[in-house]
């Protein structure tokens, strides 16, 4: 009874260890590749509860969208000019039997495909100039190409890594230091240039404005004054006219009444007079001692 | 490497990866005490212990052992239950095989190890800063290695943004991307998508009215971006917090402004010169006008008066010709004469008188015939 016992009890454990040493789970984010004797056997991709045979053993990879992202990178362009290029990669494992054959593990994976990925970017942005780099130059897509380009090559040369590069995209491509200085003052004397462009424009724009209104107030002021004088002269025409009507019919009479308009005009209080008694106002004066 | 721990907890764990790496995870139901308090509970029956040589051990009661294994069975049951809070999704997992998502509520799965839980919250907008970090005392740190970025005209620019963002798709979180490290993923996509829309705008847009624009196409360009790793994540603002001309050219830049408004100044004050002169000139040119018109009309009439009364006069005249004319002589001079301050030198003496008048007070002098 006791043996009989212990015997069922021993072959209780002895199923359970060895289910426990066969059975594996495989998660949704991962891969596995069951070993034998280190040698590998099958790769298992199904998620899932899995059995294998007790003394194989399993290495997990992953199976998502991996991140890497290597430290800067120093690209000569085209033009001999020197530019820090900050890339990141995404990638993927494809078949674990390559990456284990060929670096055991994913960090030796990674760090190798980062090494293809810099070649590439060397190579790629080598083509082409600073200019073309930074700014995509005179192509609008010029920058989404060259990171396709730099996939598609890193990619190709991936293949026998058993991994994928999903895409490599360039954060930063910055310009070397002595660079940005002259990026900093080419700015500046841009910037001095438009303000200077401004402030002219805004000299001009007065200029116009103000002669255009001393224009206008010439014309104003020169219609004025011929519209005046051709009043005032029409007024004296008519004034001339009516004097001459009236003054013909006794020009005697006019020249006589206009010589005494014309004295007591011009006469005022105070005048000095000198005299001669011969004077015709004064016919009388002498006349009363004859 | 969170990837190398996986791979440990493999090794050592033969029910595979435990449900761990993700805070959110419910703490497995806790076996070793389970069987802990079993091993109390049932401590008497199996002789507790090696040590002991009691011999009499108690008769196991069938009822009693099924009883425990009934009460066993509903806590190992139980333990499936899990709670979603109203932001969140939850993923179950079934050996490690996606299963189904559960909306918020109390929900039951199969326990462990079967199956496992993850939860993920979805509807909670995640905040991520390009080009500063802020903390949470409120300080600002910028990081002008993040910002700073080059306009298509090759000029440099200073810009920072926020980018809002939220889990849409747990299953694609989880699984398509290494959600670990999502937020370092949002941030390099959007560090790279900023560059690609400032590298083909020019800088003066970009200061200016284009802001709005840079803002659109950031944030289509790096929703692209993540819908092409199927990540799950749907951002919902890309901000533009601080767009400006770097510390280095920014005196010149606010120079460039204010010749902006230098020009419109200069302007203004031109135009109000021109509005200021031109009614002024309408005005003269009116009152030239008016006062002709009333010259024209002072000059006819008086001479038609003075017509009327010379004719008047001449016809008085013409009636007593010689008297009239005496009279009319004679008041004249009798009126200037009152008026006069008067000399009378007799014209034999006048030659040799005149040389010694004091003319200079005589200015007014008229020498009457």
């Amino acid at each position: 009874m006791n043996a009989k016992q212990t015997l069922i009890s021993l072959i209780v454990a002895g199923v359970v260890i060895l289910i426990g040493m066969s059975a594996f789970v495989v998660d949704q984010r991962q891969q596995a590749l069951v070993l034998q004797f280190g040698n590998p056997i099958h790769v298992e991709k199904m998620a899932g509860l899995h059995f294998k045979l007790p003394w194989q053993s399993v290495v997990m990879f992953d199976l998502r969208l991996l991140e890497s992202d290597a430290p800067p990178n120093e690209v000569i362009t085209k033009d001999k000019k020197s530019i820090n290029v900050d890339n990141y990669t995404r990638w993927k494992i494809i078949d674990p039997l390559k990456v284990f054959q060929v670096a055991r593990t994913q960090n030796g994976v990674a760090s190798r495909m980062e090494d293809v990925v810099r070649g590439k970017v060397r190579e790629v942005l080598g083509q082409h100039t600073l200019h073309e780099i930074v700014s995509g130059g005179e192509e609008a897509n010029l920058r989404i190409e060259l990171m396709q380009a730099i996939r598609d090559r890193a990619d190709a040369s991936v293949k026998d890594l058993g991994i994928q590069v999903v895409d490599v995209r360039i954060k930063r491509a910055d310009l070397p230091q002595e660079n940005s200085n002259a990026v900093f003052q080419r700015m500046k004397a841009e910037r001095q240039r438009i303000a200077k462009e401004y402030r002219s424009e805004g000299e001009e724009a007065a200029k116009e404005i103000r002669a255009e209104a001393e224009k206008t107030r010439k014309f104003i002021l020169a219609e004025a004054y011929m519209d005046s004088q051709i009043i005032r002269g029409r007024a004296d025409a008519l004034t001339t006219a009516i004097y001459a009507a009236a003054h013909q019919k006794d020009a005697e009479f006019y020249g006589f009444l206009h010589s005494l308009e014309s004295y007591r005009n011009s006469m005022v209080e105070g005048t000095q007079m000198v005299i001669s008694p011969d004077s015709e106002f004064f016919d009388y004066f002498g006349q009363s001692k004859k | 490497m969170p990837w190398s721990q996986n791979q440990n907890n493999n090794n050592n764990n033969p029910w595979g990866r435990g449900p761990g790496g993700n805070g959110n995870n419910p703490p497995p139901p806790d076996l070793d005490e389970l069987i802990k308090r079993l091993q109390e509970r049932f401590g008497g029956m199996f002789g507790g212990g090696s040590g002991s040589g009691n011999g009499g051990a108690p008769a196991l009661s069938k009822s009693m052992l099924s009883a425990v294994v009934a009460i066993a069975l509903i806590v190992w049951l139980a333990s499936g239950v899990y709670m979603v809070a109203a932001d969140e999704e939850a993923v179950v997992l079934q050996f490690g095989h996606y299963e189904e998502t559960t909306t918020p509520g109390l929900n039951w799965h199969l326990p462990f190890p079967i199956e496992t839980v993850e939860k993920v919250p979805v509807t909670t907008v995640q905040r991520l800063s390009v080009g500063f970090r802020d903390f949470s005392d409120g300080r600002k740190k910028s990081m002008p290695e993040e910002s700073l970025m080059l306009t298509k005209d090759e000029n440099i620019v200073e810009i920072s943004f926020i980018v809002q963002y939220r889990i849409h798709s747990p299953r694609d979180f989880l699984f398509n991307i290494d959600s670990d490290h999502a937020v370092k993923t949002v941030r390099d996509v959007a560090e790279s998508a900023i560059r690609e829309v400032i590298g083909r705008t020019m800088i003066d847009d970009v200061l200016t009215e284009k802001k709005a624009e840079v803002e659109i196409e950031t944030q289509q360009l790096i929703q692209q971006i993540l819908d092409s790793y199927q990540s799950g994540i749907s951002i919902t603002t890309v901000k533009l917090s601080d767009v400006q001309p770097p510390e280095r050219v920014i005196n010149e830049f606010k120079d460039v402004a204010s010749a902006r408004e230098d020009r419109e100044r200069t302007k203004n004050e031109a135009q109000a010169y021109a509005n200021d002169i031109i009614p002024k000139a309408r005005g003269e040119s009116k009152k030239m006008v008016l006062d002709a018109e009333g010259y024209s009309k002072e000059v006819v009439d008086r001479a038609k008066g003075e017509a009327d009364r010379f004719d008047n006069l001449l016809a008085a005249y013409q009636k007593a010709p010689e008297v009239t004319r005496k009279r009319m002589y004679l008041d004249t001079m009798q009126e200037v004469l009152s008026k006069a301050d008067k000399t009378i030198i007799d014209g034999s003496v006048a030659d040799k008188v005149l040389p010694y008048l004091p003319l200079d007070r005589r200015m007014n002098k008229v020498e009457v015939k």
